[in-house]
């Protein structure tokens, strides 16, 4: 094997980004998160259960070899709730993420390179963005309408896309003085042509790195405002709004809310390590 | 009466803004060139020589960079009054440039190929051309061909090789013979070169200006070769203009310039050369 692999591809790399035993603890809890909300018909036990169908008779039970994770007060089996949870956390981290870019990065760029008044009107609008904590913009916007996910992913794509401005912004400002800019000028290269197309892919793994990291901080910010009644509503394994249900129980029926609340914990602890790896893998300066 | 000129900086003076105040920066620079020669220009660092041939391809801001008087003929038409759309006539097809530190002039993220491909097919084309249509494969495999023959002629070995790598997997020296290579691939009509060797090692230089000058020489294109150095000064061009300050300070042919300066300047340049022996 080792010797079919080539110099400089891909193996090589995927190797150096493992070498750090962190990322690769990261890169696994991710894999399984992936896994659990694709396969979630297949893996969970009590598929039923999620949908909110009730047996009171089964309320209440604690973790066994039948409930891995105990049943909450509808007898609802709670692993199986959390492993289609993974479902909303991860569908509200891209969306977050790939409206938040899909803002953010065109208004940097724009930003970043025309500079004068039109750097000065976005950079002050994100600022504005900026001055507010990212979780209270998320709760007004969503409290303004109705709660809902997607209305919550909306809510805080509202507040996370300045970010992602402000990064790109001073990454263009970086690279705007490079000479292959004044070259490609030089040689006939539009401006647009020069911001989208030199510009932005000396970018691309900034906000890579960005993207990676910032995933598990939205799956917070997504399970804090399902867990105020913001976000999903129950009867849906969203796991912030499973904490907020359980969270009666706390006293006595503690796994009601531990097992979400780990889920969400490690699923943050895993992004954050991958990437953190990432960061490193990219920053050539770390070597 | 300047039909005959390709290129003629008449009166050029530019100032540059610095707060309220405007600080003149260039005087009355008079350069002329005509089809197929090769000219240089030398001068001390902050004589002013970056900024006459940036302002050729207006590459200079405006602000800071004022115009305070002059044209500049191409083709008897004055450069300085183009609009952004002539530009795209202008630039990498009728004049291109090289420019002084070869490490920086590529694009870090792409392969050489794309570079040079991107170039060819999509410059000076029109807006919705180059976002939308896709070149055909006959356009591609021209450019191709085109980018192959200019690494080849520049004595790069296995250009073929080259279009698939990146700038960092090579030494300076084939990097600026990619830069040059890059610049001449519309055969533009006038090549600025911007110190082109001055950030390689003296004998990497002189390789890449032998080059430079025999396939100026063998495409029929003119060269304004912007320098520091005296020596390679006088290799390259066949005329010499001596900037200082801002000024031109002598014009006449090279050999002249050099074996019988007329200006105490030059002859103070002449004598600050390091003898070897």
């Amino acid at each position: 094997m080792e010797a079919n692999v080539k110099e400089r591809k891909a193996p090589g790399k995927i190797r150096k980004l493992l070498k750090n035993k962190l990322t690769l603890v990261g890169l696994i809890i991710v894999a399984l998160v992936v896994f659990a909300a694709i396969f979630a018909d297949f893996i969970a036990p009590h598929p039923s259960d999620v949908t909110g169908s009730i047996d009171f008779s089964l309320m209440n039970q604690l973790p066994s070899s039948q409930y891995i994770f105990g049943t909450d007060e509808a007898g609802r089996d709670i692993f199986s709730r959390v492993l289609f949870g993974a479902r909303y956390s991860l569908i509200m981290g891209v969306v977050v993420l790939t409206v938040a870019i899909g803002i953010g990065v065109p208004l940097g760029l724009i930003a970043g390179f025309w500079g004068g008044k039109v750097n000065s009107v976005i950079m002050r609008l994100t600022d504005i963005f900026l001055s507010i904590p990212s979780i209270i913009l998320a709760m007004a916007v969503a409290a303004i309408m109705e709660p809902s996910l997607f209305n919550s992913m909306v809510a805080i794509s509202f507040g996370w896309w300045p970010w992602f401005t402000r990064l790109v912004q001073a990454e263009t400002l970086k690279i705007k003085n490079e000479q292959f800019i004044l070259a490609s000028e030089g040689i006939g290269a539009s401006k647009w042509r020069i911001a989208f197309i030199e510009i932005l892919p000396n970018c691309l793994s900034t906000i890579i790195v960005k993207a990676s990291t910032d995933i598990g901080f939205v799956i917070l910010t997504g399970a804090s405002l399902g867990f105020l009644g913001l976000g999903a509503q129950p009867p849906a394994p969203e796991w912030g709004t499973m904490v907020a249900e359980g969270r009666v129980y706390l006293p006595t029926m503690w796994w009601q809310t531990t097992f979400p609340g780990l889920a969400i914990l490690v699923t943050v602890l895993g992004f954050n390590l991958l990437g953190d790896g990432l960061r490193d893998f990219f920053d050539v300066r770390v070597d | 009466m300047t039909t005959e000129n390709l290129l003629e900086i008449k009166n050029l003076s530019i100032s540059f803004k610095n707060g309220p105040e405007e600080v003149p920066t260039l005087h009355n620079i008079n350069i002329s060139l005509k089809p197929g020669e090769l000219v240089t220009i030398v001068g001390e660092s902050g004589s002013g020589k970056t900024i006459t041939v940036r302002s050729i391809l207006g590459l200079l801001k405006t602000p800071p960079t004022l115009y305070t008087g002059g044209s500049i003929l191409y083709k008897g038409k004055d450069l300085l009054k183009n609009k952004k759309k002539d530009w795209r006539e202008i630039r990498g097809k009728e004049i291109s440039m090289v420019f002084q530190d070869p490490m920086t002039a590529l694009n870090p993220v792409f392969t050489i190929g794309e570079q040079m491909l991107n170039v060819y097919l999509y410059q000076g084309k029109k807006r919705a051309r180059r976002w939308f249509g896709k070149p055909s494969n006959e356009e591609k495999k021209a450019a191709r061909e085109r980018a192959i023959e200019l690494l080849h002629k520049m004595s790069l070995p296995d250009p073929e090789g080259l279009l698939e790598r990146y700038p960092f997997e090579l030494s300076g020296g084939m990097r600026q013979r990619i830069v040059i290579a890059l610049a001449l691939i519309h055969t533009p009509k006038l090549l600025i070169a911007d110190e082109p060797g001055t950030a390689l090692d003296v004998t990497v230089q002189n390789s890449i200006n032998k080059e430079l000058q025999r396939l100026v020489k063998e495409e029929g294109i003119s060269m304004l070769y912007i320098t520091h150095n005296l020596g390679v000064a006088k290799e390259m061009g066949e005329r010499t203009y001596v900037m200082q300050y801002g000024k031109v300070v002598e014009e006449g042919n090279t050999e002249d310039v050099f074996l019988r300066p007329k200006e105490t300047y030059t002859k103070n340049l002449l004598a600050a050369l390091p003898k070897l022996v």
